[in-house]
């Protein structure tokens, strides 16, 4: 059985298999094949160790996949000078010339001379497509909101909806929003239940379902566009935005909630209102069928979803008389991602369920359309 | 040290109040995160009548990331290495956050219980277990004999 | 940040030792690999270009003991060196003299350790000392 090494030597990088139970030296001897570097000028290290050649390859314990480093022996040092000799083919070696050259260069580089190359190594190569550190604020919160162009762009990056998930399953960060939030604070063991759940996490760090209330919020808002899709995006920690949704939800009730859009342009900040049932206040008279039953649930997250998307949907429905191609845009496609190509039903599906995706699959999967 | 996340405290109390049959895991005074653990060898497995001292430490990213665990007592076990690392895949590229302490102390116990020589980390047992079941289940267990007896757990290094 | 255990820490170096994923420049590895205590270690440097040490392996060995990273763990050198801060006769790096040792931090490791040294060898003063032999050990 051979196992496969890695064998490095400054920039350069070979796989060498080998078979344990061979020397050292006729290790070297595959190396050289692959490397050109002649096995009389190469000294190899596994682990700390000088492999030396009259040794088993298996006495030095090496794994499949672990790595070795093979450092050039420099052919112009007196002390080699009998070795030299013996290799006068491999000149490029032997001469402190030309291939030496820039094995010292490189070496340099990671050298004793430069107290920054462990910083600059290859090692952190390709961290710089994670979020910058920018975006989000000295505490931590999102407190420089890209526009909304940029926020659906970044709601479709993975890593920023890992991130997103990584937070929010985190139960210090859940503490640290929930503590920066004297309505969250307010909410009690609910609140935490509310932002752990999966559909909460789903709907945060689902690109779609957000760009759906974001771009009913600027519809419904137009001059607050921006705004809108911020306060709507709870920033974790970020104290300024809590304070607009805060201060937006209180607007609205204040209104004695007969003002559905403002409150419309600011879907999640109902979420943080701490009074009896904003939801249903909210969205509950308009009534979309699955929900129905379920008023008396007020933090019950599909609750909280089918009204959006539901809400949502009504609205544009009381107000446009477009084809319903254009009209359930977006509940269509959601409808397509989920394997329902059938326009016509797709839309009598909709049609019933007064927008709503999720009724719409209802009777999508029931038959009834 | 950063005061110790909700989740790890009610899982260390429930440990505790609840323990899991055949399984005991403490945390250090000094590290609540690093846990002494031992797991009893599963009966009809070469590891029965064998206690075996296991450490876990939690990183700072865990749930996230998984437990870090490593058996400090010699194992003959083709997933387990000399140096008690654990070839499972839950504590790697199958864990989640879902996942607690104790449901990972029990995939270890199940381990013992099925070893699984074609994925091996320990090679050589692997090959042995491989080439030579019953040999190979015959040193499991003078080997738990020899460094696992309940009698005298406390010299197993 | 919570404190890693002595032993998953060593883990950690161990698998970082053994992929390579360090700089070239130096190497670790276990001395003993059945060892559950992760005790000894073998260490290499490469001599510091434009130096007298330009090219040389030298060999160490490191002792980590049951405290280890709160206290920093004892390094020998294997092949001869002349460097102030190690004793000329037992080849051991004096912890009262090299700052890596007598100023250690947690997060100090074996390769930290490694590439200090190997710093501290091409230092305007120490990269002209007069060397031993190639290849003779203490």
């Amino acid at each position: 059985m051979s196992i496969t090494v890695q064998v490095k030597c400054g920039q350069s990088k070979w796989e060498v298999s080998v078979n344990p139970e061979k020397t050292v030296a006729e290790f070297k001897d595959e190396i050289a094949k692959v490397s050109e570097i002649p096995a009389a000028n190469q000294r190899l290290i596994y682990s700390g160790k000088i492999l030396k050649d009259d040794q088993n390859v298996e006495s030095y314990k090496i794994q499949d996949g672990h790595a070795i480093h093979l450092v050039k022996s420099g052919g112009g040092g007196g002390n080699t000078a009998a070795k030299a000799s013996t290799s006068s083919q491999e000149s490029n070696t032997a001469a402190p010339g030309s291939a030496t050259v820039p094995s010292n260069i490189a070496s340099g580089q990671t050298g004793g001379f430069n107290p920054l190359s462990d910083l600059t190594s290859a090692r952190y190569a390709g961290f710089t497509n994670l979020p910058s550190a920018d975006m989000f604020g000295p505490d931590g919160g999102l407190t420089n909101m890209p526009n909304q162009d940029d926020m659906l762009g970044m709601l479709e990056n993975p890593i920023f909806q890992s991130q997103m998930n990584e937070m929010l399953s985190n139960p210090q960060m859940v503490d640290f929003m929930i503590q920066s939030n004297p309505q969250l604070q307010a909410m009690g063991p609910q609140a935490r239940q509310l932002l752990q759940s999966p559909f909460f996490r789903q709907m945060l760090t689902n690109p779609q379902m957000l760009r759906q209330s974001m771009q009913f919020s600027s519809m419904m808002n137009p001059s607050g566009g921006n705004d809108a899709a911020a306060a709507s995006f709870p920033a974790p920690g970020d104290s300024t935005t809590e304070a607009s949704s805060t201060e937006a939800n209180t607007d609205a009730n204040a209104n004695t909630n007969a003002n559905a859009n403002t409150n419309a342009a600011n879907p999640f900040a109902a979420m943080f209102n701490p009074g009896s049932n904003p939801l249903a206040s909210m969205f509950g008279n308009q009534g979309v069928g699955a929900a129905d039953n379920q008023q008396n649930q007020p933090f019950d997250p599909s609750m909280l979803a089918s009204l959006l998307g539901g809400g949502a949907a009504q609205q544009r429905a009381e107000q446009d008389n477009r084809p319903p191609e254009e009209r359930y845009e977006q509940q269509l496609r959601q409808l397509n991602d989920m394997g329902f190509f059938d326009f016509e039903k797709n839309v009598a599906a909709l049609r019933r369920s007064g927008g709503s995706v999720q009724g719409a699959l209802d009777s999508l999967l029931n038959g009834d359309v | 040290m950063a005061s110790l996340p909700k989740r790890i405290i009610k899982e260390t109390e429930r440990l505790v109040s609840d323990p899991v049959p055949g399984i005991t895991a403490e945390p250090h005074e000094d590290n609540l995160r690093y846990f002494q653990v031992t797991i009893e060898g599963p009966q009809q497995s070469p590891y029965e009548n064998g206690v075996f001292n296991l450490e876990l430490f939690l990183p700072d990213d865990y749930p996230m990331e998984a437990p870090k665990v490593r058996f400090l007592t010699k194992i003959y076990h083709p997933n387990i290495d000399k140096l008690g690392r654990i070839c499972l895949d839950v504590l790697k590229t199958n864990w989640s956050p879902a996942l607690q302490i104790r449901t990972v102390l029990l995939s270890v116990q199940a381990l013992l219980a099925s070893p699984n020589p074609n994925d091996p980390l320990a090679n050589d047992v692997a090959e042995d277990w491989i080439k030579d079941e019953e040999g190979a289940i015959k040193t499991a267990r003078e080997w738990t004999e020899a460094y696992a007896s309940k009698k005298d757990q406390k010299s197993t290094n | 940040m919570s404190k890693v255990p002595r032993n998953f820490r060593l883990l950690e170096e161990l698998e970082k030792g053994e992929k390579g994923l360090g700089p070239e420049s130096c190497s670790y590895g276990l001395a003993d690999s059945d060892d559950i205590t992760m005790t000894n270690w073998n260490g290499t440097i490469l001599g510091p270009p434009h130096s007298n040490h330009e090219n040389r392996i030298y060999s160490v060995s490191i002792e980590c003991g049951p405290n280890y990273p709160d206290e920093p763990p004892k390094i020998k050198f294997v092949s001869k060196v002349n460097v102030p801060c190690v004793d000329s006769t037992t080849g051991e790096v004096k912890s009262s003299v090299f700052h890596t040792l007598r100023d250690w931090k947690r997060a100090y490791t074996m390769e930290t350790l490694l590439l200090d040294l190997r710093k501290e060898m091409a230092t305007p003063a120490n990269k002209k000392l007069p060397q031993p032999k190639e290849g003779a050990t203490f």
